[in-house]
């Protein structure tokens, strides 16, 4: 995926992930790409958080992956981790550019039953997004971290919970 | 898989005027078992049936009102009813003009016996 | 508004020519209505739909110039299909919010508005719609409490921005990143005259409801505005109203959810069957919430039909059809 395109593919996934946290009631959602860069974030209220988790989920999800391999399975649906107050749920999220990680952390508010539900739902919008199949192309080739920046901008404003 | 959660469940859809039963892990909100028409998604209907009883459930317990036992939602396109045992709930569709009294009696005793 | 280059107006043109099925529709269409040529957008943009009938922005921009023909139930019919192929799109839940808003149908108007809050809460239009909401809910509420008031006039005006609520209602930019020039805002709808309501023991909205009490099975009768604030009606017993209220009003918050989500059609009740009662619960024109509770052992259909009563006392109240 170019740099230029990033802007692009988060302000299409504003709306479809938004909705998807009101409707799964998530706490903390992260769209991280495979090598662990965030690209957006709802409910962290620290840069130092966001990028610890979205590192060790990308991890999490290639050791995973490797696993799915060695199973002779060519990918797991999703990952869960069930924790006493809260739960953690990660899945890959295909769109027309690259394949996302999303990190979902929820409580008692949510189940498994329905982030399951709403990421279903979330990827098939994310699949038919109008915006990711003809990305307009930049004429102006911005640096990967200003793209980034902007990016963050412009698709989520952090809460100010507690992870 | 239990031969009682796959009977109850069976026997549930067996009554006139069902058009499903699952029965739910309750925190999860995920089917452990169901029958249903080829219309209904069995997981769709277990996380929002299990979110619609779990979330009252937990609000109600400060209010003096005992234990939710049972849930019934009226809509334009049926009924659905949502009975606890224990740490699953059965959840049974049932048309809008299906026999309501056999079915919540039903369903009450299938809750029972699965305590 | 960026006015469109004749050259990309000529090549979308020579696009569309070569494949009429071209999705060249939208951005032609949305450049005629930039170059105030309506009647050619909304002629592109019916052609389009033609050939993709699900596409989300062709429903948004049909929205969009209906809206500036002052066509607002047709705006509204377009905002639904949108809703309904996109259900967080930002610009449609506003849109149906003020459409709800215009016609004084609070719940579902409150409903799309948060909605839109959630997604962009910097939107002034949104947040000023939400504050007119709020206001009406609260007269609402004193009317139910102020029986001993006289009647306002029709033509009585809510307290706020007068400029916002006067202005009409004025189409918003395109659903594309760009700023629009002018928002959307709530037009003017009078205040309907407020309910009188109905009581039994003096002008007191506890004891609005005192009657059915009396009878032996009931444990409480209420009447809920749609976020389970209680209008009126009490609880015997430890129960206290207001707790009560606040659980049935997450339960139905919850249950609308479930019924749009599966397809079942709108929500026509709830019961509720607890250790100590038996709550059945019933909307109310999508104005309130009647609620009655009985003991646990009150036949079922007793129950229902008592609630069917005590539904048509409180849409009296509310001055709504039952």
């Amino acid at each position: 995926m170019k740099p230029s395109e990033m802007p692009d593919l988060m302000e299409a996934l504003r709306d479809p992930v938004h909705e998807f946290i009101h409707d799964s009631r998530a706490r903390i959602v992260l769209v991280v790409n495979r090598s662990g860069k965030v690209l957006a974030q709802h409910g962290f209220t620290s840069s130092y958080e966001v990028m610890n988790v979205a590192s060790l989920a990308a991890a999490a999800h290639a050791s995973s992956q490797a696993l799915a391999e060695l199973l002779n399975t060519r990918r797991w649906n999703h990952l869960h981790h069930a924790g006493k107050q809260r739960n953690m749920f990660l899945a890959l999220l295909d769109t027309p550019l690259e394949p996302l990680i999303l990190v979902v952390i929820y409580d008692e508010q949510s189940s498994l039953g329905l982030v399951e539900l709403f990421f279903d739902r979330l990827s098939a919008s994310v699949a038919a997004l109008p915006q990711l199949r003809e990305v307009r192309r930049s004429a102006d080739p911005l640096g990967f971290e200003r793209d980034l920046e902007a990016g963050l901008d412009r698709v989520f404003t952090p809460d100010a919970e507690a992870p | 898989m239990s031969d009682v959660y796959v009977d109850t469940v069976s026997r549930l859809s067996r009554v006139p005027g069902v058009r499903g039963a699952i029965l739910v892990e309750a925190a999860g909100g995920v089917p452990v078992t169901a029958e249903v028409d080829a219309s209904i998604s069995p997981r769709a209907v277990a996380a929002l049936a299990a979110a619609l009883f779990q979330r009252t459930a937990s609000v109600s317990t400060t209010a003096g009102l005992g234990r939710l036992r049972r849930f019934q939602l009226e809509t334009a396109g049926g009924h659905v009813l949502m009975a606890g045992a224990g740490e699953l709930i059965l959840v049974v569709l049932v048309d809008d003009d299906g026999q309501l009294g056999m079915v919540r009696l039903e369903t009450q005793r299938a809750a029972e016996s699965l305590i | 508004m960026k006015t469109p280059a004749p050259a990309d107006l000529q090549r979308w043109s020579e696009e569309l020519a070569r494949n009429p099925a071209s999705l060249a529709f939208l951005p032609l269409a949305r450049a005629h209505r930039r170059l105030s040529r309506r009647d050619v957008a909304l002629k592109l943009t019916l052609q389009g739909l033609e050939a993709h009938p699900a596409n989300v922005e062709a429903h948004a921009l049909l929205a969009l110039l209906y809206l500036e023909e002052g066509d607002r139930a047709k705006a509204a019919d377009e905002w639904s299909i949108v809703l309904r192929l996109k259900p967080g799109n930002f610009e449609a839940l506003r849109g149906m919010g003020f459409r709800h808003l215009e016609q004084n149908n609070i719940p579902k108007a409150r409903q799309h508005l948060e909605r839109a809050a959630l997604i962009r809460p910097d939107d002034t239009a949104v947040q000023e719609a939400l504050r007119l909401l709020r206001q009406r809910e609260a007269a609402l509420r004193a009317r139910a409490a102020d029986s001993a008031a006289p009647a306002e006039t029709a033509t009585a005006e809510p307290t706020g921005s007068a400029a916002h609520e006067t202005e009409p209602w004025s189409p918003v930019e395109d659903p594309t990143p760009a700023a629009p020039a002018t928002v959307p805002t709530p037009s003017t709808v009078t205040e309907p005259a407020p309910a009188r309501p109905e009581s039994v023991r003096g002008d007191d909205p506890e004891h609005a409801f005192d009657d059915l009490l009396q009878s032996g099975p009931v444990l409480g009768a209420l009447l809920l505005d749609s976020r389970g604030l209680v209008l009126a009606g009490s609880f015997k017993g430890r129960a206290h109203a207001d707790e009560i209220g606040a659980i049935l009003g997450a339960a139905v918050d919850e249950a609308v959810r479930t019924v749009e989500y599966l397809s079942l059609g709108g929500w026509e009740g709830l019961i509720l069957e607890f250790g100590s009662a038996v709550l059945h619960v019933r909307p109310i024109a999508g104005q309130g919430i009647a609620v009655l509770a009985a003991a646990p052992d009150a036949p079922m259909g007793w129950v229902l039909r008592a609630t069917a009563g005590l539904a048509e006392r409180a849409a009296r109240m509310l001055e709504v059809p039952a």
